[in-house]
Order: structure tokens, then C-alpha cells, then sequence
């Protein structure tokens, strides 16, 4: 058959496309599927077996008596796309397409990056389908609409653009829609191909939130917010996300206003120390020691007696040294992981100020920080915070507390002057403001205005 | 981009009116604790504190010199003892 030689031609020369002919009832029907992508157990227990029982007049309607849950008609273009999505085409006066997709996802598994002390802890997989379920399992609202694409002239990867309908400004999903329709790319592996289209380069602090947990994007849709899932990729997006969002977890969701507004204040303080503490000691002690007390700075002098380099060498040094020790964190195997664990915990902690190397109150000024830098799930926001670290470290060095000043101030206006989809990236809404930093209980919550024109989110009696 | 130009010559211009302090590492600074001001010279005495295993030892230094060079040490001010009345 002239079809079959076309596509056997242009899936040459991989062997795990099979082309295979049957004849039930003198009938040859041509049957083509992905051993991979397809499932071939369903092939043989439902294709075969429905054919076999079919009546000689049914053949030539096989869409309405082959009762899969999907069977198309196609075209003969569309055969290798269909092939690729794990469908079965069947061959017989006309093309038929069945979705009989293997699984080859992890599942629903745990969180891994995200997690909590109380909430939901199923995480997304690699599986669009998986992903999508995931959210309409919580949103059981015909409003949930998914708007799917597919990107990548080679990948042809699929993106769901999720929204509700009657919350969220349809000026914003039309123009995450333009902008998706803009990429013009070979292939997209992941979620965060999107990000570069989608975000500011030039801006370091992250403007839209990767997640792996459903049930933190099911809450942005209700907010308004917009929601993107890709195929083969855990992580969806969130959109837009203002400064405030990398604040707040779901955790601060289920429990009580006070305890989640103290932890607030906490990650607020957790991002001051990261950017502001190393810059300042630097400026304090090597500029503006005036301000220190004597006894203080008596101590300091003490623990820097033996160190032959100027201080922002060493702080610099130990950064690198705590970067180094948390990249090889993530990538060495289980296996070997105590070990290094212990011996760069040793050599950068104990061995190096008995050397004379560093001093011991820099390893404690670049511990707190590094550590406080990761209190943030975002490693988008983690990156931006050690990048103004080293700013501030610079101009702390270089204009003592006023560089300090400075580089906050920097900082502030970089905030203030990025906007995220048109919206400002650090602002305030009035009925957010019991949503912020603190949380306080309302008998009435409301939505951001700006995202949504359906204020009332909800009243509790 | 116009605003951030605007913002870092506003920043500078600021910079050429603010004075900066000058740099000096911790270990080539001389911490004055105690000054006695007589009235022909003044005593300065010196803490240099040393970390051992006990923790930290103060040794102490005395200079005897007429005009108080601020820009040299690290003075505590309120550590200033006058024993020459003017």
C-alpha cells in the first residue's frame, strides 16, 4: 500500500515502529504503533479481539463500533504525529487513530523540593494528563479552562494554559497566550524552556513561580492567576507572581493567622540577613568601625590576628567555598554523600580557621547568610539573593556603610520599577494587605483587584 | 533604563559630597583604650587582644606623644582621662 511505503519510508531506519498486517474475515487490515509509546498488551486484548468479533458490515465504520475511548479519523500528514503520541493507526479503506497510550510516567509520587508540615503531599509527574487531573480533582468547575498548544517545531511538546474563566482578567491570558504563540524553537525539554519568553532577562528577581505542587497552583487559580503545565516537565508555572508570593508557602494556609504571620516576619528577616549581613560586617569592620563597641570589636580584632588576607577576600573565598559545597551536594550520588558531606564541613569549618586561613566570625557571617538564602523554595530567588550578596559585599568594601545604603537602595528601586504582565512586581493591594507579610483571619476574604474582576473570594460564617 | 541612568547620577553626585572613611583592615588597626591627656604629652595605652586555646589574652601598649593622631588609631572616646587643666 502506497500509505504504508510513505511512512515506512519516513520512519527509517528505527525499528520500533511495527507494521503489521491482519486479515480477520478475509479482510487485511494494516495496523502501526510505537512498541514504546503504545501499549501493546491493549493492542493485542482489545484491538485485535474487538476486530475479530466484528461483523462484516461494521468494518467500514470501525469509529463508531471500535468502543475505545478514543478513535479518530485522520489524514495521512497526521499519522506520525499521532504515532508519536502513543496512538495505534489502523489502516482499512480509511485511517483510523486509537489512543492507546503506555504509562511511561513515575506516577503520582511525594514532593520533593516544596515541602510541608501539613497539606497535600502529592507532587505533578511527567505526564500532561497526570498534571491536569491533579488540579480538576481540586477545581471541579466547568470555569477551569485549558487551553493546549503545542510548541517545538521537533518536540511538539504539549502546554496547557489553565485559567478560570469567570475570575481571571482575559487581557492577561491573551497575552500569556501571544506570547507562547511567539516561541519559535526546536524542542522544549522542560517548563523552564517557557521561562525566556515569559520573563525579563535582564531582571534578577524571578517573576513567575515554578511549583511542583498541585495544590499551590490550585490556590493561584483561584487567585486569578494564570497556570501552565508542559508535558514531560514536573514543574508548572504560575503567572504573574509578585515579590510578596516567594513569601508565602501553602503551609500558611492551614494554620492558625498568627503562627503563619511570625513565620512571615521570620523569611522577611531570613532575606534582609542574606543580601545585607556580609556587606555590613565587611563595612564595619574594615570602614566604619565607629561604630562597633570597644569589647566587640576587641573580639574581632582577636579572631582575625593570623589571617594574612584583607576581609573581603576571605568572604569571598568562603561564598565560593559554600557554593562549591552546595552544587556538589545536589550532584554527587547517595551514595558517597555522608562522606563528603562531613569532609567539606571539616575542611571549610574546623581545619580552615586552625590554619589561619579564615577567621572564625567570617565562617559564622557566611553560614547565616548562605543558610538564610535558602529558606526560599525558589531557586530563582535563591540565585538573585546570592548575586546581591556579592553586590552589597562589593559596595560594602568599596564605600563602607554608605556602599551598603547604596546597594539597598538598588535593590528597592530594581523592585519597585520591575513590573510582572503589567502588573507591579512589588505592590500592595488594599485587600491583599491582610494577606501579606502578616496574615490576619477576616470573616470576608477578598482577591487582589488588580488580577481578578471577581473580588469576593470568599465568607465565612 | 532612563530611570536607572537618573538614578545612578543622582547616587553619584550624592557620593562626591559624602566622605568616605578610609579602609583599614582590622589587624593593622591600633585600638586605643585608655588615653591620659597631660598637659605637655599625652599617654596612650594600646590593647592588642590574642586568641589562644583559654580564649582571648589583652597585652597592653603605652605611647607617649604630644599631638593625638585621630587618623592613626581607634580611639574610644569616652576612655579619655584630662589631667591638665586649661
Amino acid at each position: 500500500m502506497e500509505v504504508i511505503n510513505n511512512i515506512k519510508k519516513l520512519l527509517y531506519p528505527s525499528k520500533d515502529y511495527i507494521f503489521d498486517e491482519v486479515i480477520i474475515k478475509d479482510k487485511h487490515i494494516n495496523i502501526i504503533y510505537n512498541e514504546v509509546l503504545s501499549d501493546t498488551k491493549s493492542i493485542n486484548d482489545y484491538i485485535l479481539f474487538r476486530l475479530s468479533k466484528l461483523k462484516l458490515e461494521e468494518f467500514n465504520h470501525l469509529e463508531d463500533n471500535l468502543y475505545a475511548c478514543n478513535v479518530l479519523v485522520i489524514n495521512e500528514s497526521d499519522i506520525v504525529n499521532y504515532l508519536n503520541n502513543g496512538f495505534a493507526i489502523i489502516i482499512y479503506k480509511k485511517i483510523y487513530a486509537v489512543e492507546l497510550r503506555s504509562s511511561l510516567d513515575r506516577g503520582i509520587t511525594t514532593i520533593q523540593s516544596e515541602l510541608s508540615l501539613s497539606g497535600p503531599k502529592d507532587a505533578f509527574s511527567e505526564s500532561f494528563n497526570t498534571n491536569l487531573g491533579l488540579i480538576r480533582r481540586r477545581i471541579k468547575s466547568n470555569y477551569l479552562k485549558s487551553e493546549t498548544m503545542d510548541i517545538g517545531k521537533v518536540s511538539k511538546t504539549k502546554i496547557g494554559v489553565l485559567y478560570i474563566d469567570n475570575i481571571v482578567k482575559k487581557d492577561l491570558v491573551r497575552h500569556v497566550l501571544k506570547q507562547l504563540n511567539k516561541i519559535d524553537i526546536d524542542g522544549i525539554i522542560d517548563s523552564s524552556y517557557l521561562k525566556n519568553s515569559l520573563e525579563n532577562k535582564f531582571n534578577l528577581f524571578p517573576t513567575l513561580i515554578m511549583t511542583e505542587r498541585p495544590d499551590k497552583c490550585s490556590m493561584a487559580l483561584l487567585e486569578g492567576k494564570i497556570v501552565i503545565l508542559v508535558d514531560t516537565s514536573p514543574y508548572a508555572i504560575i503567572l504573574p507572581s509578585f515579590f510578596i508570593d516567594f513569601f508565602h508557602t501553602t503551609d500558611d494556609y492551614f494554620q492558625k493567622s498568627f503562627n503563619a504571620s511570625f513565620i512571615r516576619i521570620i523569611r522577611l528577616i531570613a532575606f534582609l540577613i542574606a543580601i545585607f549581613v556580609p556587606g555590613l560586617y565587611i563595612a564595619i569592620t574594615t570602614r566604619n568601625y565607629n561604630l562597633v563597641p570597644l569589647d566587640l570589636l576587641l573580639v574581632l580584632k582577636a579572631g582575625r590576628t593570623f589571617v594574612p588576607f584583607p576581609a573581603y577576600i576571605e568572604a569571598i573565598f568562603m561564598i565560593i567555598c559554600f557554593e562549591i559545597l552546595k552544587e556538589s551536594d545536589l550532584r554527587m550520588s547517595v551514595v558517597s554523600g555522608s562522606a563528603i558531606s562531613i569532609l567539606g564541613g571539616l575542611i571549610l569549618g574546623d581545619a580552615a580557621v586552625a590554619a589561619g586561613i579564615v577567621s572564625p566570625i567570617m565562617i559564622i557571617i557566611i553560614a547565616i547568610s548562605s543558610i538564610a538564602g535558602l529558606i526560599f523554595s525558589s531557586i530563582e530567588l535563591s540565585n538573585a539573593i546570592r548575586t546581591y550578596k556579592i553586590f552589597i559585599l562589593i559596595l560594602g568594601s568599596i564605600f563602607g556603610i554608605y556602599g551598603v545604603i547604596l546597594g539597598g537602595i538598588i535593590i528597592l528601586f530594581n523592585l519597585l520599577t520591575t513590573e510582572t504582565f503589567g502588573y507591579n512586581y512589588l505592590s500592595f493591594d488594599k485587600n491583599e494587605i491582610k494577606d501579606s507579610i502578616i496574615k490576619i483571619d477576616t470573616r470576608i476574604r477578598k482577591r487582589n483587584t488588580k488580577l481578578s474582576k471577581n473580588i469576593i473570594r470568599g465568607k465565612y460564617r | 533604563m532612563k530611570k536607572t541612568i537618573i538614578l545612578f547620577i543622582i547616587l553619584f553626585i550624592f557620593s562626591l559630597f559624602v566622605k568616605l572613611p578610609k579602609y583599614r583592615e582590622l589587624n593593622h588597626l591600633k585600638i586605643i583604650d585608655k588615653v591620659i591627656v597631660y598637659c605637655d604629652y599625652n599617654l596612650l595605652r594600646e590593647v592588642i587582644p590574642k586568641r589562644d586555646d583559654n580564649g582571648i589574652e589583652y597585652e597592653y601598649k603605652y605611647y607617649k606623644e604630644k599631638k593625638i593622631n585621630k587618623s592613626k588609631y581607634f580611639i574610644d572616646k569616652s576612655k579619655m582621662i584630662y589631667k591638665c587643666k586649661k
